[in-house]
């Protein structure tokens, strides 16, 4: 029992912690939209470092993800219905509500929330959090806004660009390997998809986006001293974001799609 | 220079985003720069699984989607009376000239896996143009539940009454198929040359008749029978007295009556 209050204890921590700088993050953008204070440097940076660094990852990974739910696809409806027509449909819709977003966001979770936990983390044990401090810089102001803006805009982007690179590649397997005229691929392309579905690709974006930066400068903030800390900080960042991705995806099906 | 570099990626990739998200909502249909869309409200008593997002056809041609639907609590008019559901449609402006009053709003299904869509039928010339906002009776599809239902009633009543008159159907399908037996065996046993004639004798004996009927309706055939009557009328008129005196007169002896 004694454990399980433990375990509670730290899990509740684990989570209130980055809601916190989440609040306090909405708090001091509003403040610097106000003061029009925004560190435009910085969030340029984050998102060069974010969107453009990730995007070969990210469109690599996509296009052999979308290859090979195409090519599922095709092999199950054969095998089930006998013909696989609606394949494009099947593949654009699973691609737009699940794919795109959330391999994205893991993709991102592993790449730039490692990151972000592993900068944080040698801030912290060189000091330089304190420095900050010192100088009575807000630490959420000067880090992890820039972050934050620049996390939101990648995952939208790359988000929106896999769902592009996800439909040319499947009509390049349906031209190459299934026999289809473009035209024929596009006629049943959008038989299931709707404007909604695309809303709820770019809300999955805005929240795993959220999600990335907040849950990582968590572990970040408070590593432990020394090397193993700051590894350790980065292993748990990215084990808890992508975490926290699968629920919150579950969460948004549920709410978004669902009757 | 270092930092103009990374502006102009960050820049391109976000330029590029956008346009692809104007684009994907272009091609889902949630916005629509070209022009505006003829918005109608279908009315219906039954929907037939139809659903927000299906499409909507002018001609078998996608031009449009259903946008929402809604339950009525009272119909919008005395038209539309006894109708529960509302469609609202959003059409291509390209076809609003198609779409008029006496268009018909079918609900058909289309596919393998039977996709529901809303099939609108293009007007005549001589009908009004339906102006955004216009309210139209749908044509309620066929409620294939409902007939399987009374299918189902009509068949137990049939096998109700089959098994009640078993007895009475199989005597009648005994004498039914000895009928058809003896017909088959006479068929067999008649002679086709004879028959032919027979035909043939029938057909000659017709047109015989045919002839004598047109002959009875000649004007000689009509004075002919006119005299006839005459003669029988004034034969009426010879009794017994009369009869005898005619024949005592001309010195004959005879028995009459």
């Amino acid at each position: 029992m004694r454990a399980l209050g433990n375990w509670a204890i730290r899990e509740w921590g684990q989570l209130a912690y980055p809601t916190g700088l989440f609040w306090a993050s909405i708090v001091g953008l509003l403040k610097s939209l106000t003061r029009a204070s925004l560190r435009g440097k910085e969030i340029t940076k984050q998102i060069y470092e974010c969107a453009v660094m990730s995007l070969p990852v990210i469109a690599f990974s996509l296009g052999i993800v979308s290859l090979m739910s195409v090519l599922e696809f095709s092999w199950h409806m054969k095998v089930v219905l006998k013909q696989d027509a609606l394949v494009p449909g099947f593949s654009l819709i699973l691609t737009i509500r699940e794919v795109a977003p959330v391999v994205t966001a893991m993709l991102l979770a592993s790449r730039v929330g490692a990151s972000i936990s592993a900068e944080m983390g040698v801030m912290k044990i060189t000091e330089q959090l304190d420095q900050l401090k010192l100088l009575a810089v807000s630490e959420v102001d000067y880090l992890l806004i820039p972050r934050w803006i620049g996390c939101i805009v990648a995952n939208v982007t790359l988000t929106l660009i896999s769902i592009a690179i996800a439909g040319i590649v499947t009509v390049f397997i349906a031209a190459r390997w299934m026999g289809y005229q473009p035209a024929e691929f596009y006629n049943s392309l959008l038989l299931f998809t709707t404007g909604h579905d695309l809303e709820g690709a770019l809300l999955k974006a805005l929240c795993f986006g959220t999600l990335i930066p907040f849950v990582s400068a968590s572990y970040g903030l408070r590593c432990a001293q020394g090397s193993q800390g700051v590894g350790d900080a980065a292993t748990q960042a990215v084990a808890r974001s992508s975490l926290l991705i699968i629920i919150s995806d579950l969460l948004i099906n549920s709410i978004w799609w669902m009757p | 220079m270092e930092q103009q570099r990374k502006e102009f990626w960050v820049g391109t990739l976000v330029l590029f985003s956008i346009g692809l998200l104007v684009f994907f909502a272009w091609l889902l249909g949630l916005v629509q720069p070209l022009g505006k869309q003829l918005h109608l409200s279908v009315f219906y008593q039954f929907a037939g699984g139809v659903e927000v997002g299906a499409p909507v056809r002018v001609s078998g041609v996608k031009v449009g989607k259903v946008e929402k639907i809604e339950f009525l609590a009272t119909p919008a008019s005395d038209l539309l009376a006894g109708t529960s559901v509302k469609v609202r449609v959003g059409v291509d402006p390209e076809v609003k000239k198609l779409v008029r009053q006496n268009s018909k709003f079918y609900i058909n299904i289309a596919g393998i896996i039977g996709e529901r869509y809303l099939e609108i039928t293009p007007g005549s010339e001589d009908s009004p143009i339906l102006e955004d906002g216009a309210e139209v009776r749908g044509m309620d599809p066929p409620r294939v539940d409902q007939l399987l239902s009374q299918g189902y009633g009509v068949f137990g009543r049939v096998q109700e009454f089959l098994e009640r008159n078993e007895n009475t159907m199989q005597d009648l399908l005994t004498s039914v198929h000895s009928l058809m037996t003896d017909t088959n065996v006479i068929l067999k046993k008649l002679d086709k040359k004879k028959v032919s004639q027979l035909i043939e004798n029938l057909n000659t004996v017709s047109a015989n008749f045919a002839v004598l009927s047109q002959q009875l309706r000649s004007p000689k055939s009509s004075k002919f029978i006119d005299q006839l009557a005459d003669l029988v009328d004034r034969a009426h008129e010879i009794d017994k007295p009369a009869l005898q005196k005619f024949l005592q007169e001309e010195g004959v002896r005879a028995r009459i009556f």
